[in-house]
């Protein structure tokens, strides 16, 4: 049994990052092949993984039900909106109405009672930064305080207020548009450039962690084996 | 207890009343605040303007309900821009949300156009998988979604008519609220080197500046501010505009009491 849950996954890992390797950096039609029937494979072992979330899902708030746990209640609430939406959406489906057709449930569902949750719970956020920005960015060092200068310069070049103002000192005399050019300059220079940094970091990283994995030094994926 | 002692003291409730309050109040009397037009955004409005009439377009609309207030103005003045234009536009998401908020707006905006599904554009639908979807797309449209949305054949269908794979499309604009955008520079825009355009929310937007540096992307159009300057662009005055004075104003609050709160910070700080 070792052999199944150790050296074949393995194997199998090794010999298919190689050839999506070669593949990728070779350009013939054979090998156009080979990327495409991957990436199907790879779409569909993704919808597989999605039916396992939601089966264990549901499995899990079950069993709390069932055994009436600590908060078992907000259990309900999850088959109480996953029940009617999934009902409502694989019968009636949640396309969006032509003109002059009425809209399905499960679309209306969607668009009355999901995108307004959500946007509500993302606009909460309004309140909590403006308390949280009043409570603690404060100058407590040197970097807190540049970070503080810089972020309040690109705030007030964030918004028409800004440009208003860069507009009027231009024109008695400022060489440059004081809050526009210089969100603009802080965004292109410093910003990106850490920006690059980071994703430079990352990049490299993937690449590396690839290499454990398609080599077998990196083997957490397979789990304890137990 | 001193002033600045108090300051520090103020309890959070009068912040929250006092956002809801500047929020509130531009919304309901407009202030008209008068934007200027960044190259960033002139970035995606000259690229689309600049295309020939009926050239396809393929618009990715990965962004999730959460984020429609910020998305959905900036998607509205795009494809406005396009159907003015009669470009063919192809809409589709490679995230699973993005279905309902993604073929919501272009539903709107094509019926408010008078545009005709099949014709003047289609959606697609959702590809799990993102870099594996948007590698299959640069290899073959036809194979990664043979059907549209709505059970169309995608080799038959006039929207579609002589575009084969990615690169077919004249241009690419990428609606995201999160990091879609990277898998469609590296899979897609370098690999094709089909022509992007990002239009994503304002905390996403740093993300997208090394691109347009890089010259990956021709502009970037990020949150409410970008969404009220393509408005601009098209002479319009919608959502993006109207949400820009309540936050032009919102920030000049956050500005004040972050200088407020240092200001007695400092005062009070015992050295």
């Amino acid at each position: 049994m070792n052999f199944f849950k150790r050296q074949l996954p393995l194997v199998v890992v090794f010999l298919v990052g190689m050839m999506l390797v070669f593949a990728f950096y070779i350009p013939h039609p054979g090998s156009q092949l080979v990327i495409e029937e991957a990436q199907r494979w790879s779409r569909i072992i993704k919808n597989s993984a999605l039916v396992l979330g939601v089966l264990s899902l549901v499995l899990h708030h079950l069993r709390k039900v069932r055994r009436k746990e600590e908060g078992y209640g907000y259990s309900l609430v999850v088959f109480l909106f996953f029940i009617p939406m999934v009902v409502f959406g694989l019968l009636g489906g949640i396309d969006a109405p032509q003109e002059g057709e009425s809209a399905a449930v499960g679309y209306w569902m969607f668009q009355n009672i999901k995108v307004p949750m959500e946007a509500t719970m993302y606009s909460m956020l309004a309140f909590y930064i403006s308390s949280a920005a009043f409570r603690a960015f404060r100058a407590r060092s040197v970097d807190a305080t540049i970070m503080l200068i810089v972020a309040l310069f690109v705030m007030v070049g964030r918004v028409p207020v800004g440009d208003m103002v860069s507009e009027v000192l231009y024109n008695w005399g400022l060489p440059f548009r004081l809050f526009s050019d210089g969100t603009d300059w802080i965004m292109n220079t410093p910003m990106t450039g850490a920006r690059r940094a980071v994703r430079l970091g990352i990049a490299l990283s993937i690449v590396a962690t690839s290499v454990r994995i398609i080599f077998g030094i990196e083997r957490s994926y397979l789990g304890r084996g137990d | 207890m001193s002033f600045w002692e108090k300051v520090l003291k103020l309890d959070r409730r009068w912040i929250f009343l006092v956002v809801a309050i500047v929020v509130a109040i531009p919304i309901i009397h407009p202030l008209g605040l008068p934007v200027a037009i960044t190259p960033d955004v002139r970035g995606v409005y000259d690229a689309i303007e600049n295309l020939p009439e009926g050239s396809p377009i393929l618009v990715s609309l990965d962004y999730e309900p959460g984020s429609t207030p910020e998305c959905d103005p900036m998607a509205e003045a795009l494809l406005t821009h396009c159907f003015r234009k009669n470009l063919r536009v192809t809409g589709m998401t490679v995230i699973p949300v993005g279905v309902g908020t993604g073929e919501n707006i272009l539903a709107l905006v094509s019926q408010k156009m008078g545009k005709k599904r099949g014709e003047d554009y289609t959606f697609l639908g959702f590809k799990a998988e993102q870099s594996a979807s948007i590698v299959s797309i640069g290899i073959s449209l036809q194979n990664t979604f043979r059907t549209d949305r709505y059970g169309n054949d995608t080799s038959t269908l006039p929207v579609l008519d002589g575009v084969r794979k990615l690169e077919d499309f004249a241009y690419l604009a990428v609606v995201h609220d999160d990091a879609t955008l990277d898998n469609w520079v590296i899979y897609g825009q370098q690999v094709t080197g089909v022509k992007v355009g990002s239009l994503c929310t304002a905390v996403m937007a740093p993300g997208s500046y090394p691109f347009k540096n890089a010259k990956q992307i021709t502009g970037i159009v990020g949150g409410l501010k970008g969404g009220s300057e393509y408005e601009k662009l098209l002479g319009i005055r919608a959502a993006a505009s109207l949400g820009m004075d309540s936050q032009a104003v919102i920030h000049m609050f956050l500005i004040v009491i972050m200088i407020l709160g240092n200001i007695a910070y400092l005062k009070t700080r015992k050295v």
